[in-house]
């Protein structure tokens, strides 16, 4: 089982949302971060493409193994060279209905670097992480003047 | 990494544009790193992305194929894209180090030095220069110089007893023609202050050489070169390269694969060598 995430935005609820390929957020906004687990070894039905973003792989309930009141935990990293500007969120699921979409919310002073995104998500004793590869845009609006 | 204990020097102005000490922000020179929907607009307008087969470029596709053109940007360019660490020994030359410690680090554009010392071949730190007296106004062109004028003459002291004594330490240097490995550099160098930034200049050329990979695969896929039809004789033909039909592909590959070779060899070992006599 290879775990992995699609991205996804304009989240109303289980039923009323859309993909997208990559977060994109301007530094500064306040935003919450949706995304759903999929499991690349299992292509979602009737597509015959293969690994990679949305629409790729079944969606994936983490914990459906485990036992009350233990719970799966979902970490969303944002990576960077200086450890003092690693942001790790704690994601929570979006509703009770579909266990698979999770949320994370990044505060106004929490500005993440574009690129890769890491993920791990723990159930029990296991513990499985993934990358997305450039999963992360940020505009900085106020200097991309310069760099 | 942890800044936090490190003696971290930095020049204070933009890496791009190369010493920018404040921009307008009138013209954006600097954004994300290309991603496969822009890439997309910017670039493959026009291009059907299904081939005769059925296989598609999937976004997926675009964003792997844009991963492979950014490590490939960094080959050509010999450098990297994001900001990171670097730690390597230099060599102890006599004429450069009259020239104030003239050191050219094997990465650029530095962002930060975190360290600059004489450290032993066991790993011992023999002596720290201290970050006050290290110029930064070259780090754009990957160069660190040493100049401890301020410190030795001027009004500024050194904070520690290491500080002004270390240049007395330097001067017994002066016996010394070569050292294969001397100092040792901890620094980071990429191409943006901010992380995950990247010049606009920079996100057209990967644009580009992942649009010239895309572009001689699809242009593989087209098997007639002309075809004709008449309506009363009712016939058709078709005329295509047969066997040679990959050629150009193959040929577009073989390009790539001399130029990965020989930038990766070049990654390990010297082409040539250049340096005083």
């Amino acid at each position: 089982m290879r775990l992995s995430a699609d991205f996804i935005v304009n989240y109303a609820n289980v039923n009323q949302f859309s993909y997208q390929d990559q977060w994109k957020v301007r530094a500064g906004d306040p935003v919450t971060l949706y995304f759903q687990l999929i499991d690349l070894d299992q292509p979602a039905a009737g597509c015959s493409c293969s690994g990679g973003l949305f629409g790729t792989g079944l969606r994936y309930i983490a914990g459906t193994g485990l036992v009350a009141p233990a719970a799966p935990n979902v970490l969303v990293t944002f990576p960077s060279i200086d450890n003092s500007k690693v942001i790790q969120l704690i994601a929570t699921q979006v509703s009770p209905f579909d266990g698979s979409i999770w949320q994370v919310t990044l505060a106004p002073t929490q500005v993440p670097g574009s690129g890769n995104v890491l993920f791990q998500v723990t159930e029990g004793t296991a513990t499985r992480t993934f990358s997305i590869t450039n999963g992360m845009s940020v505009e900085l609006p106020g200097s991309n003047g310069s760099c | 990494m942890d800044f936090t204990n490190t003696g971290s020097k930095v020049d204070g102005t933009a890496v791009y544009p190369v010493h920018a000490a404040q921009t307008s922000g009138l013209l954006t020179r600097c954004e994300p790193m290309l991603d496969q929907d822009k890439f997309r607009r910017m670039f493959l307008k026009g291009i059907p992305l299904r081939m005769w087969n059925g296989d598609v470029y999937t976004p997926a596709d675009l964003t792997e194929k844009l991963n492979w053109a950014m490590n490939e940007a960094e080959l050509l360019l010999k450098l990297t894209i994001t900001r990171e660490a670097f730690q390597h020994k230099v060599p102890f030359d006599y004429a450069l180090y009259k020239a104030y410690i003239h050191i050219r680090a094997e990465k650029g554009p530095i962002i930060s030095l975190e360290q600059l010392a004489i450290v032993s071949a066991d790993n011992n730190n023999i002596f720290t220069i201290p970050p006050t007296w290290i110029e930064t106004t070259n780090f754009a062109k990957r160069l660190i110089n040493v100049v401890p004028l301020l410190a030795a003459y001027g009004v500024n002291q050194v904070a520690g007893a290491v500080g002004n004594a270390g240049i007395a330490f330097l001067t017994v240097m002066d016996g010394l023609n070569w050292v294969p490995a001397y100092w040792q550099i901890q620094y980071t160098a990429g191409l943006a202050t901010a992380e995950g930034q990247v010049p606009a200049p920079v996100n057209e050329l990967i644009g580009t050489i992942a649009a010239i990979s895309i572009l001689s695969e699809i242009a593989a896929t087209y098997r007639y070169n002309s075809q004709s039809q008449s309506q009363d004789g009712i016939s058709q033909s078709s005329t295509g390269p047969g066997p040679r039909q990959y050629e150009l592909r193959i040929e577009d590959l073989i390009v790539k694969r001399d130029m990965l070779v020989k930038k990766l060899r070049a990654i390990f070992s010297n082409n040539f060598f250049i340096d005083n006599i």
